[in-house]
């Protein structure tokens, strides 16, 4: 089984923001697509680190981690298998479980 | 009278000592008492950081939703809010765990929600009026958790 770790902070940005590409350089969507996605698909197992980070906006968690249901890229089931979330505060880890939860795909 | 002369032995014995003893239960019940006088004036001092961060934040709150998202302005703010509501929120996690009678990680963590999620940060996002609900739902989970930290406060010394 192998097992993939992404710190957001030193792979992404200490400070990533935003919704969409557009809106900056480190937005949830470009984290999404250019990190999570491809080690989802290319790890059993991938372990998200979000510590070490000035902070997230609801928004940005949302894109990323919701978005994976949304866009279709996974299910709620192969991320619960597939993927853990590693937050010192614990209100992050909660939220992204949320957003995956309350998360449909789109049609 | 044998078993009376043997306990107002007893009694003998242990009198030189009641001063001591009276001394220490003193000295024991004045540091204890100290020492709670200090936490309390340590998490007064704490709570009272919390919710001027939180009137911060929610002052930031109305500038950031008051302007449209591709100003500048609003890019400086929207980065303050991310940064002052994970401090507080992080302050709030070492209040909870010293003071276990506080229970605010949930209501702050709906703050942030409130203030970050939709479209926080997204050059698409319009400007809102003062009285618009996104500031209407940031208001109140400001005052939520302002209020659950004073509960935590008066739980925990009273």
């Amino acid at each position: 089984m192998t097992t993939h770790t992404i710190h957001i902070a030193s792979a992404f940005s200490q400070t990533p923001a935003g919704r969409f590409i557009a809106d900056g350089p480190f937005s949830g969507e470009l984290f999404r697509d250019h990190m999570l996605v491809p080690a989802l698909r290319s790890y059993d197992e991938v372990i998200v680190d979000l510590n070490g980070v000035f902070g997230f906006g609801s928004s940005f968690l949302e894109e990323a981690f919701g978005g994976l249901v949304r866009k279709s890229f996974f299910s709620k089931d192969e991320l619960q298998k597939k993927m853990r979330v590693n937050a010192s505060l614990k209100t992050y880890e909660n939220r992204v479980n949320k957003y995956i939860a309350d998360a449909k795909p789109e049609k | 009278m044998a078993s009376a002369d043997s306990n107002s032995t007893i009694f003998g014995q242990f009198l030189p000592y009641i001063p001591l003893i009276l001394t220490i239960l003193g000295w024991y019940v004045a540091n204890t008492a100290t020492a709670r006088r200090e936490k309390r004036k340590e998490v007064r001092a704490e709570v009272d950081a919390c919710c001027k961060m939180l009137a911060d934040i929610l002052k930031n709150s109305r500038n950031y939703y008051t302007k449209k998202g591709d100003e500048a302005e609003a890019v400086r703010l929207g980065r303050e809010m991310v940064f002052e509501l994970d401090r507080v929120m992080q302050r709030i996690v070492r209040l909870e765990e010293s003071c276990p009678k506080f229970d605010v990680s949930g209501t702050c963590g709906m703050l942030h929600e409130v203030a970050t999620g939709g479209d926080f940060e997204t050059k698409e996002r319009a400007a809102t009026e003062h009285n618009s609900a996104e500031i209407m739902r940031i208001e109140h989970w400001t005052h939520k958790t302002m209020d659950e930290l004073e509960q935590g406060f008066i739980h925990t010394f009273r």
